[in-house]
C-alpha cells in the first residue's frame, strides 16, 4: 500500500494537464538505446508514450500497486514492465541509457538521504555516458501563499487540500470526503543548489539545466527545473 | 569593496532587533577554546560579545572594510582581529575549536559551489572535533555508511543540522 493508492482512480484526470512533459521525454528516450528506466512510474503517463512512439522498451518502477494496475491495464501490448519497487534502492539486470524519474516525483522523497540514494541507485544504473533526467517545480513563496490552506471540492463530495509546511520544505496534498481524510500525498521540495550537490554527491555532471520542457534556459523568472544529468564516460 | 559597505554606518540600527542569536553563539564559544573564528563578522555585532563575555579572543572575516572599520571602532580594547577576507577561501594559523556565522550569513552564498567552499574552508580550520556554527565536526558525530561522494554527503549533513540550531530564525 502506497499514499498514491488513493489517487490510483482518477490520478490521470489528475495530471491531465501536465502534457508538455511528454514529448521531451520522449526525445530523450528517441536518443537512447532500450530498455528506458522510469522511476515513479504511476499508471505509465509517460512510459506509454515512450513506449508507443519509439517501441522501445520501457522498466517502469513504482511503489504503488494501485497505480501500477491502472498502468498495466491502460498498456496492453506495449513493451512496457511495471514493477513495484521503492526507486531509493532499485535495480535493473544491466546497465541503461536513461534513467528518467517525470512530473516531480523525486519530491516524494522526504531528505536528503533520501534523495540521495535514488541518484546513487540511478548512477548506478546507468553506462558511462547514460543520461539521468527529472523535473521538479521552482518553490514558489507566492504560489505557497496563495495555496496555503486551500481546500478545492472535486466531483462526487471529494475534496482536495493543500498545506505548507516551510520547515519541512514540504506540501502535503490531502484527499478526503466530509470529515475524513482518505490519504495525503508529500511533497519535498529542493533548491537549485541542491539538486546540483546531489548530481555532485552521486558522481554525476549537469548536462543541461533548462526552465521548461521546450528547452527554453532556466532563468530568474522559471518555474520548472528541467535537468538532465550525465554519468561521466572516464 | 563589498555589497555590505552600503550598510555599513547604520547597519547596526538595521540589525538591532535581532538579539537572541548573541547569547546562544557566547555560550558556544564558552565551551571553546580561543581563538574563535567568526564569519561575516560585519560590525561584531557577536564578535564583541563574545570577546566582552568570555574574554577569548575572536577573529572576525568579512569582505567589506566598510563594516570591518566600524567593527574595530565598537570593539575597542577587546581582543576582536578583524580581517579583511571571504569566507569561502579563509584560512587560520592554527586549527580551532569553533567555527561560526551567525545572522544567516551563509546566504550571501549564491550556488551550491559558494556554500560547499564556506564549508570545506570551515572544516579545514576545526581541529577534530570542533564545531560550526554549532555542528559537530564528523569525527564526533556518529559515523555513517560511506558511499560514493560520503564527504559530501556528511557536509551537506552538517548543513542540514545547522538549519536546524537557528536561534534568531526562530524568534523573529
Amino acid at each position: 500500500m502506497a499514499d498514491y493508492d488513493v489517487w490510483a482512480p482518477d490520478y490521470d484526470v489528475w495530471a491531465a494537464e501536465m502534457t508538455e512533459d511528454v514529448p521531451f521525454y520522449v526525445s530523450l528516450a528517441h536518443e537512447a538505446a532500450e530498455p528506458i528506466v522510469e522511476l515513479a512510474v504511476g499508471t505509465g503517463r509517460v512510459a506509454i508514450a515512450i513506449a508507443r512512439e519509439t517501441g522501445k522498451r520501457v522498466i517502469g518502477i513504482d511503489r504503488s500497486p494501485a497505480m501500477l494496475a491502472v498502468g498495466r491495464e491502460r498498456a496492453g501490448d506495449l513493451p512496457v514492465e511495471l514493477r513495484e519497487g521503492d526507486f531509493r534502492d532499485f535495480t535493473v539486470e544491466q546497465p541503461v541509457e536513461l534513467v528518467v524519474c517525470p512530473f516531480r516525483s523525486l519530491l516524494h522523497a522526504p531528505t536528503w538521504a533520501d534523495k540521495r540514494a535514488v541518484f546513487d541507485a540511478a548512477a548506478r544504473a546507468l553506462k558511462p555516458g547514460g543520461r539521468f533526467a527529472w523535473n521538479a517545480f521552482v518553490f514558489s513563496p507566492f504560489v505557497a501563499a496563495a495555496n496555503h490552506g486551500r481546500r478545492s471540492e472535486l466531483e462526487d463530495g471529494r475534496w482536495e487540500g493543500v498545506r505548507q509546511v516551510p520547515a519541512d520544505n514540504r506540501v502535503d496534498l490531502t484527499r478526503g470526503r466530509g470529515d475524513r481524510a482518505d490519504g495525503t500525498v508529500r511533497l519535498w521540495w529542493a533548491t537549485r543548489s541542491e539538486w546540483e550537490g546531489l548530481v555532485e554527491a552521486a558522481g554525476l555532471e549537469v548536462e543541461a539545466l533548462y526552465g521548461w520542457f521546450d528547452r527554453r534556459p532556466f532563468d530568474e523568472d522559471s518555474a520548472e527545473f528541467v535537468f538532465v544529468a550525465r554519468k561521466p564516460t572516464a | 569593496m563589498s555589497d555590505y559597505d552600503a550598510w555599513a554606518h547604520d547597519y547596526d540600527l538595521w540589525a538591532a532587533g535581532t538579539t537572541a542569536d548573541v547569547p546562544f553563539y557566547v555560550s558556544l564559544a564558552h565551551e571553546a577554546a580561543e581563538p574563535i573564528v567568526e564569519l561575516a563578522a560585519g560590525t561584531g555585532r557577536i564578535a564583541i560579545p563574545i570577546a566582552r563575555e568570555t574574554g577569548k579572543r575572536v577573529i572576525g572575516i568579512d569582505r567589506s572594510p566598510a563594516m570591518l572599520a566600524v567593527g574595530r571602532e565598537r570593539a575597542g580594547d577587546l581582543p576582536v582581529d578583524f580581517r579583511l577576507g571571504d569566507f569561502r577561501d579563509f584560512t587560520v594559523e592554527q586549527p580551532v575549536e569553533l567555527v561560526i556565522c551567525p545572522a544567516r550569513s551563509l546566504l550571501h552564498a549564491p550556488s551550491l559551489a559558494d556554500k560547499r567552499a564556506v564549508f570545506d574552508a570551515a572544516a579545514r580550520a576545526l581541529k577534530p572535533g570542533g564545531r560550526f556554527g554549532g555542528t559537530p565536526s564528523p569525527s564526533t558525530r556518529r559515523s555513517r555508511p560511506r558511499t560514493a561522494g560520503g564527504d559530501t554527503s556528511a557536509r551537506t549533513g552538517a548543513g542540514r543540522r545547522l538549519g536546524t540550531c537557528r536561534p534568531s530564525g526562530a524568534s523573529t
